[in-house]
């Protein structure tokens, strides 16, 4: 009897040391990009319920919304949850998984994607997609609607997209298998880029509404109802870039769908002079603004945010202070870029 | 063994979780169910070929049955004789019909039955349909088995793929078993996972891995020197072996989860002193079924020197074309053939120096890793020239290093391979002295090693395991069989 107690006690020593193995090997392996995977993982380090507003996207959002000039100049307390090409229907379960964690009064959801990407199924950013995301029920039903069954193996489960990483191991890999939680939850979703590339800023003449597909439009609306049925308010918007007439003709869709529901859109493609956006100086690429020009579109839609919904001002606060490291954080990157007084 | 993927794993896990909350009196219907389910999902064109064949043997096996029983042996011989010929003649239409269709230039459109395909794992499913029909003509098969035993035992998918060829008096009478195995019995599951992670070490970690190098050699064999096409043959030895092994160990695993025991396929042949013990450590179930079904009935040794070499010639030529209608196979055959003729002259003549010891052991592996270039090779030619080109294009010594680099084996690489290459040979070896096939050594040790080897196994599974998007490790070499 003892003998079987002892051979039980063996077993569960075993089972656990490999636990702990099996952890471990997914905190060093794992891929560490900020396209999207560490937005989503450290979206768990974050304290709970003290995300207030949570933006939503593509890359347009990580790249051109600057959590921390929220923080320092509004004392909103936000987070870009957003991943590289993010079709709407990750969105959706995005917002049911961050909901699980986090009780935010506000998402802002930015539309680039729906606009430009017409495919139902996207490859291209799928793993960066789903890779951060803990396995759960709610993101079986994200591969699912996210890729066909004969593509599934490509992406699920995660460790058998990164297993073999062992040979390109840098300091960064070991140094998150011991990072706590207190030192990544300074990380907001927020990667400032810091290239400068002058752009010919847009006409914008498309008056006519249409070409979202189908797929895009049920997760709209299931992201409003969603947002509606759980007393979240919901701000619809395309933040700023080398937009074009096609993806012109989607916004106008989205704001039809917005009108109908009562939400507020803002195409800020209209607003560049109130952002004093500079297209030779604060554009890192077509697609997204650097660092200077998501300083000012970030105070700019900061303003517009604090006049259109009552989001509390954190600042000074202790549960909070994980915002205080991260505008630090941000204000060294852009120290050491060089670049200061945004 | 099934194929290794994530959806045969969660298909197993969900036959084993009903298999064990289902009535007792219903697990032997269940289990054959499944493995229909299973044939059917892997092929539906298949599943019915298979499902017909099986009905068939079973009616076969009880007329002749039933015959023997009434006393008329000869006529139960000539249902048998005829039986067999039709297995045989279908596993040649299956195998070598769409081989020789271009060159008999029939049109397909018109003629339907003309798209013949052989069904996924037909080879080693017929030689057990021949098997049990002989054995019960034999009178090796003394109970009669009821049709769901019989169909569960041609059809059961954890062997289905890739064997090993099980023998009915071997299988069947485990059936009455399964229906009384309970879920929590600690020996069993010590068993079960000493085969399965074995396995899936064999198969994932080392075969697959150098499956990637092998498949760069073989078919771009004109981009390297020699040196490394001698390792390109080198590296599918073990690929074979590992492969090969390493689904059988899994089969093992798998089918122990129901309290059924399968045939040791593999015994450390590469470790073997010459051909003839090779043999009898290499795919045993096939070599014992050519023994038993081919070479004896042809009269074996019984009938004198040449005889007994013909015999053997005969049997290795029906080896190579068992498994496939390709040159190469053929080749292989003829020389696996010839070996065991050289070897049969050498006992006879007492030359020992090739047949025992280290230099015997050097001998066998080299010359059995020579006739793997024309199995791997897509045909006889391609082999030959692979073997011109390694013996004759010389080792580039600053080629090496760069040639090395166009693998995609960097120093990381080449240090696994290697340390993986050193465990497999430790394991092997004290496999060979205890006299027991790796999983079950380690089945045998003490729980605390037991528990220390399978957390080890693991870990090199999940790190170094050949598996994810970048590679197909699902698929077996055998399975093409």
């Amino acid at each position: 009897m003892r003998n079987r107690y002892v051979k039980i006690l063996v077993i569960s020593v075993f089972a656990i040391m490999l636990v702990f193995f099996y952890f471990a090997c997914d905190r060093v392996l794992s891929f560490k990009s900020t396209n999207g995977i560490r937005q989503a993982r450290d979206m768990y380090a974050q304290p709970e319920n003290s995300v207030d507003v949570v933006f939503m996207g593509s890359s347009h959002i990580h790249c051109d919304v600057n959590t921390a000039l929220l923080w320092e100049e509004f004392g909103i307390a936000s987070y870009d949850y957003s991943a590289a090409e993010q079709p709407l229907w990750t969105t959706y379960y995005y917002l049911l998984e961050i909901c699980k964690y986090q009780d935010p009064h506000l998402v802002v959801l930015d539309l680039y994607s729906p606009a430009r990407f017409k495919d139902d199924y996207q490859y291209d950013w799928l793993l960066d997609n789903l890779n951060g995301v803990r396995f759960s029920w709610n993101k079986l039903r994200m591969l699912y609607v996210s890729c066909q069954p004969d593509q599934m193996r490509k992406f699920f489960p995660s460790i058998a997209t990164y297993h073999s990483r062992y040979r390109e191991l840098t300091e960064e890999d070991w140094d998150y298998l011991t990072a706590t939680r207190w030192e990544r939850a300074s990380f907001k979703g927020y990667t400032p880029y810091f290239y400068i590339d002058p752009q010919e800023e847009p006409v914008l003449k498309e008056k006519l509404s249409g070409g979202i597909t189908v797929k895009s439009e049920i997760y709209l609306q299931k992201i409003i109802e969603y947002t509606e049925e759980n007393g979240i308010d919901l701000f619809l918007m395309v933040s700023p870039y080398i937009t074009v007439d096609e993806d012109e003709l989607v916004y106008n869709r989205v704001h039809e769908i917005a009108d109908r529901y009562g939400l507020h859109f803002n195409s800020t493609n209209y607003y560049y002079k109130n952002m004093d956006l500079d297209f030779d100086e604060d554009f890192n690429d077509h697609s997204h603004l650097n660092y200077g020009g998501s300083c000012k579109f970030s105070r700019y839609l900061g303003e517009e945010l604090k006049k259109m919904y009552d989001i509390p001002d954190r600042r000074g606060l202790p549960k909070w202070e994980s915002w205080d490291r991260h505008a630090v954080e941000i204000r060294q990157m852009a120290e050491d870029a060089g670049l200061t007084g945004f | 063994m099934m194929r290794l993927t994530l959806f045969s794993l969660l298909y197993l896990a969900l036959v084993s979780l009903l298999f064990f909350n289902i009535r007792e009196s219903l697990r032997v219907r269940f289990l054959l169910l499944s493995s229909l389910v299973y044939i059917f999902a892997l092929s539906r064109y298949s599943g019915e070929v298979i499902l017909c064949v099986s009905v068939l043997t079973w009616l076969f096996g009880k007329w002749i049955g039933g015959l023997r029983k009434s006393g008329h042996g000869r006529r139960a011989a000539f249902v048998t004789f005829i039986a067999v010929s039709l297995s045989v003649l279908s596993l040649i239409l299956f195998k070598y019909f769409p081989v020789l269709k271009p060159l008999m230039k029939l049109d397909e459109s018109e003629l339907s039955f003309l798209k013949l395909a052989l069904p996924t794992g037909y080879s080693f499913f017929i030689f057990q349909v021949i098997s049990y029909l002989v054995d019960v003509c034999r009178a090796e098969e003394e109970k009669a088995y009821g049709f769901v035993d019989v169909l569960l035992y041609l059809c059961w998918f954890p062997k289905y793929i890739s064997g090993p060829i099980e023998r009915g008096h071997d299988f069947l009478p485990q059936i009455e078993k399964v229906r009384k195995v309970i879920f929590l019995d600690m020996s069993r599951w010590g068993r079960i996972v000493s085969y399965f992670l074995t396995g899936c070490f064999y198969k994932v970690v080392i075969a697959d891995r150098a499956g990637i190098y092998v498949n760069r050699l073989f078919e771009e064999h004109q981009e390297y020197g020699g040196f490394w096409l001698a390792i390109g043959a080198f590296l599918y030895s073990i690929q074979i072996y590992c492969d090969f092994a390493g689904y059988s160990y899994m089969a093992i695993g798998i089918s122990a989860i129901f309290d059924i025991n399968l045939t040791q396929n593999f015994r450390m042949p590469y470790l073997s002193a010459n051909i003839t013990e090779f043999w009898r450590r290499w795919h045993i179930s096939l070599s014992s079924w050519l023994k038993d079904y081919l070479y004896i009935p042809l009269g074996g040794n019984r009938k004198g020197d040449i005889r007994k070499i013909m015999n053997t010639l005969l049997v290795f030529l029906v080896c190579g074309m068992w498994h496939g209608a390709g040159s190469g196979f053929l080749v292989w055959g003829l020389m696996h053939g010839l070996y065991s003729a050289v070897d049969i002259l050498m006992r006879e003549l007492r030359f020992n120096t090739l047949r025992k010891g280290f230099w015997g052991r050097v001998y066998t592996f080299l010359i059995v890793t020579f006739a793997w270039i024309f199995f791997r090779a897509s045909s006889a030619e391609a082999a030959v020239e692979y073997i011109w080109d390694m013996f004759t294009v010389g080792v580039r010594v600053h080629g090496i290093t760069a040639e090395a680099a166009s693998l995609g084996l960097d120093g990381w690489e080449i240090k696994t391979l290697l340390i993986l290459l050193f465990s497999l040979l430790v394991m092997e070896f004290s496999a060979y002295k205890l006299k027991r096939p790796v999983p079950e050594l380690l089945n045998k040790s003490h729980y605390t090693v037991r528990c220390l080897a399978a957390f080890v196994l693991t870990s090199v599974l999940i790190v170094f395991g050949i598996y994810g998007p970048d590679f197909k490790s699902s698929d077996m070499i055998y399975m093409q069989f």
